[in-house]
């Protein structure tokens, strides 16, 4: 009763660390000037955030945290449309990361190359449902580019983090 | 880094620069530039007359469309990301600019279809 008491108290700690940790390298992002006039093109710096909770809590809090990150960080810095905007990146992201994760022989870091592509991708397909315009496709090619390079950097840093923890939880 | 995750990333690069190079090998200089919001067609203009538009969306969208030497541009937009402003400017067939809020894009073709007549209500 006490541990699962204790448990219980350990996971909200933990998601809420987690989600903190999420909004803030959003918010990092929403201060660099990386930007490039394509649809979908971002750095994803809060996917760092996300890979490292899909390790360290699993896919469902991954989840949890990624979508609550989108509706904070929509509320705080965005506004109605960049929030379903980015839902739609993060959903795309998330599922194939899910995937990639189950499979054998992926790390952390090509989970987030996977991610970052499908990101930018998620996006992307939005962008070509909202306006109708076809032409949109020939960003695929830019954004796959654009995706595998950003994904393999916050996957970098996201197992960064993630040995960096691991050995604080270990001590 | 594991094998798979290079063999991914690896995947991904080629088929990426792949696709790059088809995009540079089939584009071709465009002549006309057309203009959609919300899904409707709302304009085509002559690449090769310079001028400036201001194009509409929505309640209070404004997006300055420039077209000068040959290529076209937004210079100016009252949306939130300002995407479609930093694009650069664009005067291949393939090339197009965005503008989300507004649910507007810019894109330039070689030649006009049935799709696009030259007479516009606008
Ligand atoms: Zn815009």
């Amino acid at each position: 009763m006490t541990k699962n008491k204790k448990s219980k108290v350990k996971k909200i700690a933990e998601y809420a660390c987690l989600l903190a940790f999420a909004m803030m390298v959003s918010y990092v992002e929403a201060l660099l000037p990386f930007q490039l006039g394509i649809p979908g093109a971002k750095l994803g710096l809060a996917n760092v955030a996300i890979v490292f909770a899909l390790y360290l809590i699993g896919a469902r809090g991954a989840f949890c945290i990624n979508i609550s990150r989108v509706i904070l960080c929509g509320l705080l810095f965005g506004n109605m449309y960049s929030m379903l905007y980015s839902l739609a990146g993060a959903i795309f992201s998330l599922l194939i990361m899910i995937f990639l994760k189950k499979l054998p022989g992926f790390s952390m870091i090509g989970v987030s190359i996977a991610g970052g592509v499908m990101h930018n991708m998620g996006q992307l397909c939005i962008a070509v449902f909202i306006t109708s315009v076809p032409v949109l496709l020939y960003y695929v090619p830019f954004l796959m580019i654009i995706g595998a390079v950003t994904g393999l950097l916050n996957g970098w840093l996201a197992k960064a983090v993630c040995d960096r923890v691991k050995k604080q939880i270990e001590k | 880094m594991k094998k798979a995750d290079v063999i991914l990333l690896i995947v991904i690069l080629v088929l990426g620069m792949a696709g790059i190079g088809f995009y540079y090998g089939t584009n071709r200089n465009a002549s006309y530039v057309l203009v959609q919001v919300d899904g409707e067609l709302v304009g085509t203009y002559d690449l090769r007359e310079d001028t400036v538009v201001t194009i509409c969306s929505g309640q209070d969208g404004e997006n300055i469309l420039e077209i000068r030497d040959g290529k076209a541009e937004i210079t100016s937009a009252n949306c939130p990301n300002g995407d479609c402003v930093v694009h650069k400017e664009i005067s291949k067939s393939n090339e197009s600019i965005v503008c989300l809020p507004h649910k507007m894009a810019v894109w330039v073709v070689t030649e006009l279809k049935e799709e696009a007549p030259d007479t516009y209500a606008y």
